[in-house]
């Protein structure tokens, strides 16, 4: 009889609990990280919408400890779906701000008008160049266009939709796409540039063929304080193409593709040999052998000196060849 | 037969009782323009206003923002009893509570000195922006264009005379900081380590609407007012609910150098209507501002915005809900006012307002393009 007159009570409060949770409204807090995601402007792809995701407070990436990864649990397969037919054809970017509130983490005091703005890699493995820093007001535009999406993504869910999901829940708001007050088109601009408030396109495109593609795309986040020089790399997102955002705090571990020699040319006791691709970051060696008995290839002998990758063709030579056969071989690591 | 009769009597009853019913209708929305409201609210009372609160009947509240009057208003409800209830918070605050039926608070009875309020749902929003300039898009409103506008942006008292125009690329990142070094606006390199700052209106306001989007700082960026406390310090704030607030941050005597924007009724009240700056190079009136109550020393001529050379200027729209039945009491009172304040602009001075008759450019949406 007891549990009998208690279930009920149990049901009760798991339905309240339920009308509690659907009732939810979008809400944008001071400095969270906001996350938009569009069609990318004049590609093949359509939508009537847009989305807006909070991955809450900053201080929680730029804080992270160096190497650690974490999935943006916000960024949802229910709001990607609801708003795109596919992953393909999407410009996303995510950024943040202090506007005029105190923000702190740990020992580390935030400036008003410090931004967090992503960079998008144009190669995966290649970290980008930073952005730079401006004056404090030139920053106070892009905060006036972060805290524009913020303030009426907030007001759009609270007065023009229906609380709760698939468009409009606590953390993530479907928008209708190039709205002129609501979208997030509005704020970041046909450019991706908080319509031109801010030095660069700050949005990663994913492409036409990105959701069977296998290749992830990545952007780095920057910390710009007010004032000048170099913004601190502090990490990456990676938009997977089964539409999982994680970002890892720190440099990216550099991906290096498999270099082939392209050509050897001999002059007098010296050989050059080319070879391609390289990747900044990473280091070339050359190694030889006259006798392809000897196995590994990484016991070969190592000639002259180690290069650092430049991202373009790179040669290195043997200065003491004598006309034996030899054979060469790059170790990259 | 006897049914006939009782049906009779019943039917009658009715009728009396229908034509003794009170009117009562709320009224909210733009700040900017109570003042013109309050003039045509009490000349449709004209000698039946009974009562005012507050004040009394005699009272001038052009400049409150919560008022409620009772009387009669004999040329449109005849012996009816008719109550007036105003509160002015903003004109976006205005659509916000007529398109979700939200209560605003008003001041409960017309008699001067009751100091209860009543929260109740408004049946009427003044808002100097369209609808589709808010975030409050549905339902849809019934809009009905009553007058045009025209705002100016004023100095404070202590702005240095050299201070003496802003342009619309300045407001952008004026309005994103809410402040910024005044040899921006002067040229002055000795102005360079003193602020300027912006006393701003709240989200609410469609003043600040129509000045966010005539410099084309909105839609994409949101606005970041300051205010003054009483020892002349500024810091960020939500911004002001009333022009009164904005004119009182500018009539602060220890509070420097700052910009606002403003109505030209509260304008008036910094230094006399002086302190206005020319926006892109224009002001919206001729000459000077004539602040007097005659014909003689109250007429302003705002060629500027009737002709098309100054465009920070609105409509001023008066909402119902769509739902509201042609000829009913809401309705009757909405087409009154409308009457009553275009006779207010071209009789009542000094004049503040622009006729929509006299208007010779039109613009479809706020910030929108003008033309003739």
């Amino acid at each position: 009889m007891k549990i009998q007159k208690t279930f009920p009570i149990a049901l009760a409060l798991l339905a309240a609990s339920a009308v509690a949770s659907s009732a939810q409204t979008f809400q944008y807090n001071d400095s969270d990280l906001l996350i938009g995601f569009r069609v990318t402007p004049g590609s093949a792809g359509s939508s009537a919408y847009e989305l807006v995701v909070d991955g809450g407070s900053i201080t929680t990436y730029a804080s992270l400890a160096t190497g650690t990864t974490i999935t943006v649990a916000n960024v949802t397969q229910s709001l990607l779906t609801n708003s795109f037919s596919s992953l393909n054809n999407i410009s996303w970017s995510a950024f943040a701000d202090v506007s005029t509130n105190v923000l702190s983490a740990g020992s580390s005091n935030y400036p008003l008008h410090a931004l967090w703005v992503t960079n998008p890699r144009v190669s995966f493995g290649t970290q980008t160049s930073p952005w730079t820093q401006t004056s404090y007001f030139s920053q106070g535009d892009v905060v006036s266009a972060i805290e524009g999406l913020g303030d009426y993504a907030t007001i759009y869910g609270s007065a023009d939709l229906p609380a709760g999901p698939p468009r409009n829940t606590l953390t993530g708001i479907i928008l209708p796409a190039g709205d002129p007050l609501f979208s997030y088109s509005a704020y970041i601009g046909p450019l991706g540039n908080f319509k031109q408030k801010f030095q660069g396109d700050v949005e990663q495109q994913t492409g036409a063929s990105f959701a069977t593609s296998a290749q992830d795309v990545r952007s780095d986040l920057y910390q710009l304080f007010p004032g000048s020089g170099p913004g601190l790399h502090l990490g990456y997102f990676e938009l997977s193409t089964n539409g999982v955002l994680t970002y890892t705090s720190g440099p990216s571990a550099v991906v290096i593709p498999q270099p082939t020699i392209t050509s050897i040319v001999r002059s007098g006791t010296v050989n050059t040999i080319t070879f391609s691709p390289t990747v900044v970051g990473a280091t070339y060696s050359l190694l030889g052998t006259s006798s392809l008995a000897v196995s590994p290839r990484s016991s070969w002998s190592v000639i002259g000196s180690p290069a650092s990758g430049t991202g373009s063709p790179m040669s290195l030579q043997d200065t003491g060849a004598s006309g034996q056969m030899m054979f060469y071989t790059i170790q990259a690591h | 037969m006897k049914k006939i009769t009782t049906l009779g009597i019943l039917g009658m009853l009715c009728t009396a009782v229908s034509v003794q019913a009170q009117v009562n209708i709320y009224i909210t929305g733009s700040t900017a323009f109570r003042a013109s409201m309050f003039r045509a609210i009490t000349n449709l009372y004209g000698a039946n206003l009974q009562n005012e609160n507050p004040g009394g009947p005699t009272a001038n509240n052009s400049g409150a923002n919560q008022v409620t009057y009772g009387g009669l208003m004999s040329g449109v409800f005849g012996s009816q009893q008719v109550t007036i209830y105003t509160s002015m918070s903003g004109s976006i605050a205005g659509v916000q509570t007529l398109a979700q039926n939200l209560n605003v608070t008003y001041n409960n009875s017309p008699t001067n000195g009751d100091a209860t309020t009543v929260n109740h749902q408004a049946d009427l929003a003044f808002s100097d922006v369209y609808q589709a300039a808010t975030g409050y898009q549905t339902p849809a409103l019934a809009d009905l264009l009553v007058a045009v506008q025209p705002f100016a942006f004023t100095k404070s008292i202590s702005s240095p005379a050299r201070l003496t125009n802003i342009t619309h690329q300045q407001i952008q990142p004026f309005f994103a900081n809410g402040y910024i070094p005044l040899s921006y606006f002067t040229g002055n390199t000795n102005d360079g380590s003193t602020n300027c700052y912006l006393p701003g209106r709240s989200i609410d306001s469609g003043t600040r609407l129509t000045a966010e989007y005539d410099s084309f700082f909105a839609p994409g960026g949101v606005e970041q007012p300051y205010a003054p406390n009483g020892s002349g310090v500024w810091s960020p704030s939500v911004g002001y609910s009333s022009g009164s607030g904005v004119r009182g941050a500018l009539n602060q005597a220890n509070a420097g150098p700052a910009i606002g924007y403003l109505g030209i009724a509260d304008g008036m009240v910094v230094n006399n209507g002086s302190n206005n700056i020319t926006y892109d190079g224009a002001l919206p009136y001729l000459g000077t501002l004539n602040t007097g109550t005659t014909s003689v020393t109250g007429t302003n001529d705002y060629t500027p915005v009737i002709k098309g050379q100054y465009s920070y200027w609105s409509y001023e729209h008066l909402f119902e809900r769509t739902s509201v039945s042609p000829g009913s009491s809401v309705d009757l009172l909405r087409s009154n006012l409308s009457t009553y304040i275009d006779l207010d602009i071209a009789n009542v001075y000094p004049k503040v307002d622009v006729r929509l008759s006299e208007m010779q450019v039109t613009r479809p949406a706020d910030g929108g393009p003008i033309t003739p």
